[in-house]
């Protein structure tokens, strides 16, 4: 297990601090994700994918958790809508060959309606449901959307960007 | 179908991330298993997220590893006293595994007898590479958990430096894995070579490359101590004990 850690950690760390944007709860985060790693060792199934993807999963699913916990989630509505989207943004660089480009300027290339629905969950947070709810479109209508914007990222920035910017969103399917 | 459209729908990526429901999982895993440019497509998005992951890594604090492997301690000792024999759930654990095994080559084994049907060269070639990868996968595993196999944690011998390897060995087969951990990538005119202390003198185990995960080296009987140290590309007939990276002793 302690070779798993030295192989792995730091570029598990790296991924959850970009979700939870703190050094402290990402290391929280990575604490229980090891040991949920190690107590569901035998649940890894080869045939499926890479260690590494299993493990980045197990890690992602609880980085996200401790979003949507009530506390976080409050902090993040009593800060001022600025800084929210301050600190989204300084971790919103993805690397494109070898340009780091921000996020916000990936955006640009988009529709303004779909624009606004990535920001909406990216930099804020939202589940799709939620904006549904929030700004009374069809649940059907904001998933076609999103899809949509994701297809023509797609077309500009290559799969392998916007597979990583589906990493760092939050939940993309609605709750049931 | 129509493949390229099905690649770019972005499916794919959720399904990489483990974001589709059971039902969505199980579609997914047909077409994959079907499409072998839909399997590549997959390989390659979780390929693109390791080495994002690494290229973005944060070294974490001094106390977390201690930290965690404390807790999985604990977690372990929790098991243990909960009336679980150990030795029942281990043969349980093989037994589920075996199976789980048995039906994935059994699979494999119908897969490939259709593809020879069909007379498509690409598709046997494709299979035959995902075979040996899953044969090789499924030996790590087996190994790791495998008690007749001793584990003995290699150790940075420069205590400024982060290094470290982990040996499996046998002492009934005497045949011995090495576990990758952290080692310093070399430049391309030196490897690192493996080297079991038997009698007080060392004995050359190999040399290997950092990429994989575990190899198997030569067979060792009765060990006294690993270590690696970095030789010329090729490796040495006898260790140069000054370019020694870590040791542990058996």
């Amino acid at each position: 297990m302690a070779i798993l850690y030295d192989r792995y950690a730091k570029a598990l760390l790296g991924v959850t601090e970009k979700i939870v944007k703190s050094e402290e709860l990402a290391e929280d985060v990575l604490q229980e994700a090891f040991v949920r790693i190690w107590q569901n060792g035998e649940n890894y199934d080869p045939s499926k994918g890479r260690l590494f993807t299993w493990m980045l999963n197990i890690t992602r699913n609880l980085a996200l958790d401790k979003l949507k916990s009530k506390h976080y989630k409050q902090s993040l509505q009593n800060a001022s809508t600025d800084s929210a989207a301050e600190v989204a943004e300084s971790s919103s660089h993805l690397a494109i060959g070898e340009e780091t480009i921000g996020l916000q300027e990936i955006l640009e290339k988009l529709k303004p309606d779909q624009k606004r629905l990535i920001d909406l969950m990216y930099f804020q947070g939202y589940t799709q449901a939620e904006i549904s709810e929030e700004f009374d479109i069809p649940l059907g209508t904001v998933k076609t959307k999103v899809r949509a914007a994701l297809i023509q990222l797609r077309k500009y920035y290559g799969v392998e960007t916007v597979a990583i910017m589906w990493l760092l969103i939050r939940t993309i399917i609605s709750e049931k | 179908m129509d493949i390229q459209a099905y690649i770019s729908s972005g499916i794919l990526d959720l399904y990489v991330l483990a974001q589709l429901s059971a039902k969505e999982n199980q579609e997914v895993e047909a077409i994959r298993a079907k499409y072998p440019e839909v399997e590549k497509e997959i390989e390659r998005l979780e390929i693109t997220l390791e080495k994002y992951a690494f290229e973005h890594e944060k070294a974490p604090s001094e106390e977390l590893k201690k930290k965690i492997l404390a807790k999985i301690q604990q977690e372990g000792k929790k098991q243990q006293d909960s009336n679980i024999l150990p030795l029942q759930t281990k043969s349980n654990w093989i037994y589920n595994f075996a199976i789980a095994a048995s039906f994935l080559l059994f699979a494999s084994t119908i897969v490939l007898a259709y593809s020879l049907w069909t007379n498509n060269q690409a598709t046997q070639t494709i299979l035959a590479e995902n075979q040996k990868q899953l044969k090789g996968i499924q030996q790590e595993l087996v190994i790791l958990k495998n008690p007749s196999y001793r584990h003995i944690q290699l150790n940075s011998t420069d205590s400024t430096k982060q290094q470290s390897a982990l040996v499996f060995w046998n002492p009934k087969s005497q045949e011995v894995y090495l576990q990758m951990g952290l080692l310093p990538v070399l430049p391309s005119d030196k490897q690192y070579q493996l080297w079991a202390i038997i009698d007080g003198k060392p004995t050359d185990m190999g040399v290997f490359e950092t990429v994989a995960d575990l190899q198997k080296m030569k067979v060792a009987p009765n060990p006294q101590a690993f270590a690696i140290t970095i030789e010329p590309k090729g490796g040495s007939l006898s260790p140069t004990l000054s370019a020694m990276v870590v040791l542990g002793k058996v």
